[in-house]
């Protein structure tokens, strides 16, 4: 049977596959090119035993491991694996989930048979000591860095049917109590621990006036580091320098008073913080840098396509421009422009960071299909209100001076506010405000009234989707849907919610976090908002009640003049 | 036939050597007493197990568990030889009726040399765990009982409405729970505790089989996770004689 066969089975034998791969000698012990003498104890193949270490032929050795609960899947893996935890993947407002994994295994006695190449000549031999990954790490202090590869099939299939899960680097290999605990090398530094700009040693050698146009940095290790070009701030002085003779510490080309702050004289010792400056570009290419640049993540973990695709989409956002100047965390600079662009970004279950636009429809969008009947784990869901998401008006502050505290709203100098005149009358007779801080809306960058439509369509499209509060439902699906992954969107049949009449609702949510255990995944659930976008349908769509679902995510339709509803009673549509 | 236990094996008297081995299935694995590791030949065609004891060893029961001898329809004989050019075969060749584990008593022999012949004709065999060995016959059957308990690990999930949404079956777990009434305590002192006492109670595994003749196919690899506290009364009885044997049921 396929992998997907078995999974959606009723009843199956999952098994976890785990392969270590680690260097192993091509050498026979004492036989040439192995030029080690017969006369000694053999080593076990490996770099830390090689007692004739200039003859070593490095190549590698496969350990597999399959799960202690079901049968080995065929003969070779030993069954050692009783969890693997991987990283639960969620959208939170903060990316810095970190990117380990650990697998967790049965350690027993082991006579070595199959691992160590000369079993037989030991004098212990047949009551070998130690445990198998007690020697494992004995023999092999150099496993950091060494491939774990993690795959999960079902008993009865081939090991190609297997789909693998992980491939990453190993980074500790741990016993404890009869149990042994691999770890993965945390591949995303989490972005709340990156500083930008760095916390630096670096001071002026000498005074310097209000006019010069070089200075000499003090003789620190930071000094070597310092970027060719750029900007620092000295006191109350953003100065941009052209270049940095870094053999004598020397910047030059100076332009001072930078980003309209006041030229003046400095002293020797006075700190030199080096500046962060996003020059004005796409917001999203801003995000992107930051991934690769700043965090310094491969290209590989970030998923540029969904990050490009989001910027053309609608494609309205003006150039935005920053700059720091003084250490902050990156999680708080690249999360608050996800905000302001009123996106969701996270780290999808392949390691990968990714981005998405809070729009409640699109074109092409698919749901999955949920039910209390067919899906919903007994027992497992509940109905969190989140009463907190739900916003009558937004402030956004912008237009930030240089110097300013990005949190403080005095810094900034401009503000609009957007207002849900209906909420906040009879509907819910209250004011919920949200504040948005922006570093990255600078006043004159672009046209006056391309950026004031753009921030009014901001502020209108933000209360749209945070009109009412979006209930999470947390609830648990069985094995045969783990395939449902974070971020992706479905509908739910569930009794948890409910419409006026008592009937349960069916409506629309996404994916906000996933977390796999054991034989059941547990995921959490954000109700999308009840009010739709409309989008220009192809030309030959249907009426709404004779359209497909994904037709009807485009809301070309007619709603009724009076009530604003669809004929089959489906709230209305709006424009975007 | 009565019950049979099987912990006794020449293969443990020396190093096993094989006519040819695939690379990661070493023959030693036969011996070590785990079911998940394995020999297997290098390829199809005739293979053989070998062990030289070093001196006249004897045996009398032949158990495998963990092998593909019914799929790879091979046939299975035991030679035995004091020169090791000389071979006398005393178990005809036969395919099993499975793949799981079988028990073959034959008449007891002393033999230096003692090797295991299969031939196949497509598939390489591949055996985990094998023993030649001295059984010990019990005197006669146990009490009324149930000759295997086998239950389910399972992880059992319905949705809020009550339908299965799945089942993930882990493994079989196995108990076989034998009580031995009037036990002549000769038997019990000079047979069964010195198994007890040098083997199972380090809770070692051995083969059982409890009716070779009627149930051939109920041979299972168990270990005894019970106390020894057999009951007396009566001059030269032990009354009861309880085992309590775990495993796991083989798919």
């Amino acid at each position: 049977m396929s992998y997907d066969e078995q999974r959606t089975s009723l009843a199956r034998t999952p098994v976890t596959l785990v392969k270590l791969t680690l260097d192993f000698c091509a050498n026979s012990y004492a036989v040439a090119p192995c030029t080690a003498s017969a006369a000694l104890e053999p080593c076990f193949n490996t770099y830390h035993t090689c007692k004739a270490k200039a003859a070593f032929v490095k190549t590698s050795k496969v350990y597999t491991f399959s799960s202690e609960a079901a049968p080995p899947p065929w003969p070779g893996p030993r069954p050692y694996v009783t969890e693997v935890s991987y990283l639960p993947t969620e959208i939170t407002d903060n990316v810095t989930v970190t990117g380990r994994i650990k697998v967790k295994l049965m350690d027993e006695p082991d006579g070595d048979i199959g691992i160590d190449p000369y079993v037989t000549q030991r004098a212990a031999f047949p009551e070998i000591p130690g445990t198998f990954f007690k020697k494992l790490r004995a023999r092999n202090p150099n496993y950091k860095g060494r491939l774990l590869e993690i795959y999960e099939g079902f008993l009865g299939d081939p090991e190609e049917e297997y789909r693998k899960r992980a491939n990453e680097l190993l980074d500790t290999i741990a016993t404890d109590k009869g149990t042994a605990t691999m770890e993965t090398v945390d591949l995303l530094r989490g972005l709340g621990e990156i500083e930008i700009p760095r916390s630096v040693d670096l001071k002026l050698l000498n005074d310097i006036t209000a006019g010069a146009v070089e200075m000499i940095l003090a003789d620190t290790e930071d000094a070597a580091g310092l970027a060719a070009t750029g900007y620092v701030r000295i006191g109350d002085e953003v100065i941009q320098y052209a270049n940095y003779d870094q053999a004598q510490r020397r910047l030059y080309t100076l332009t001072r008073g930078a980003f309209a702050t006041a030229a003046a004289a400095h002293s020797a010792g006075d700190a030199v913080q080096p500046c962060r400056y996003f020059a004005p570009g796409n917001p999203f290419d801003h995000l992107k840098t930051m991934l690769t640049t700043d965090a310094g993540y491969d290209a590989a973990f970030v998923k540029n396509a969904d990050f490009d695709y989001w910027r053309e989409w609608p494609g309205d956002e003006p150039d935005m421009t920053a700059l720091f100047t003084k250490p902050m965390k990156l999680s708080e600079i690249y999360m608050g422009l996800v905000n302001l662009l009123d996106c969701k970004s996270w780290v999808a279950e392949d390691l990968a960071v990714t981005i998405a636009r809070n729009i409640p429809n699109a074109p092409g969008r698919t749901y999955r299909a949920l039910s209390d009947e067919a899906n919903v784990v007994e027992k497992s869901a509940k109905v969190e209100a989140n009463e907190e998401s739900r916003k009558t008006r937004c402030v956004l502050r912008w237009d930030k001076s240089a110097l300013g505290d990005e949190g403080e709203a005095g810094s900034y100098s401009r503000i609009d506010i957007g207002i849900d005149a209906a909420a906040e009358g009879l509907e819910y007779g209250d004011r919920v405000a949200e504040e948005l801080l922006s570093p990255w809306l600078k006043y004159g960058l672009v046209q006056d009234e391309v950026l004031f439509a753009w921030i009014a369509d901001t502020l209108s499209r933000r209360l749209f989707l945070r009109r009412d509060a979006a209930p999470i439902i947390p609830l648990a699906v069985e094995l045969k849907d783990s395939d449902i992954l974070t971020g992706e969107f479905l509908t739910l049949t569930t009794d948890e919610l409910v419409n006026p009449d008592g009937s349960p609702v069916t409506t629309r949510f996404q994916v906000v976090k996933r977390d796999a255990k054991g034989g059941k995944v547990e995921l959490r659930l954000l109700r999308m908002p009840i009010r739709r976008c409309a989008f220009y349908a192809p030309e030959a769509a249907l009426t709404y009640d004779s359209a497909t679902p994904a037709q009807r995510e485009y809301g070309g339709f007619y709603c009724d003049e009076v009530t604003g509803k669809m004929p089959n009673g489906d709230d209305g549509f709006f424009y975007y | 036939m009565n019950p049979i236990i099987l912990n006794d094996n020449r293969f443990m008297d020396a190093i096993p050597t094989a006519t040819g081995t695939a690379a990661g299935y070493d023959v030693l694995n036969i011996r070590d007493m785990r079911p998940y590791t394995w020999w297997r030949a290098a390829a199809a065609g005739t293979s053989y197990l070998t062990v030289d004891c070093g001196s006249a060893a004897a045996a009398d029961c032949l158990a495998v568990i963990g092998h593909n001898l019914l799929s790879a329809g091979a046939l299975i004989s035991l030679e035995t030889s004091l020169d090791n050019a000389a071979w006398t075969q005393r178990l005809a060749p036969f395919t099993p009726t499975s793949n799981r584990a079988f028990l073959r008593p034959f008449v007891r022999v002393y033999a230096r040399y003692w090797r295991i012949k299969i031939v196949t004709a497509a598939v390489a065999p591949q055996l985990a765990v094998v023993m030649i060995g001295e059984r010990i016959d019990f005197p006669f059957p146990p009490d009324s009982f149930a000759p295997y308990s086998e239950s389910v690990e399972v992880e059992s999930t319905r949705s809020k409405t009550g339908n299965p949404l799945g089942e993930v079956v882990r493994y079989f777990p196995v108990d076989v729970k034998p009580v031995f009434s009037h036990v002549d305590r000769v038997w019990v002192e000079e047979t069964y505790r010195p198994f007890r006492e040098d083997y199972s109670r380090y809770r070692k595994f051995f083969f059982w089989a409890w009716d070779t003749d009627t149930y051939p196919d109920q041979v299972f690899f168990l270990q005894d996770v019970g106390k020894y506290d057999p009951t007396v009364s009566v001059l030269a009885y032990y009354d009861k004689l309880k085992l309590d044997l775990k495993g796991v049921m083989e798919r």
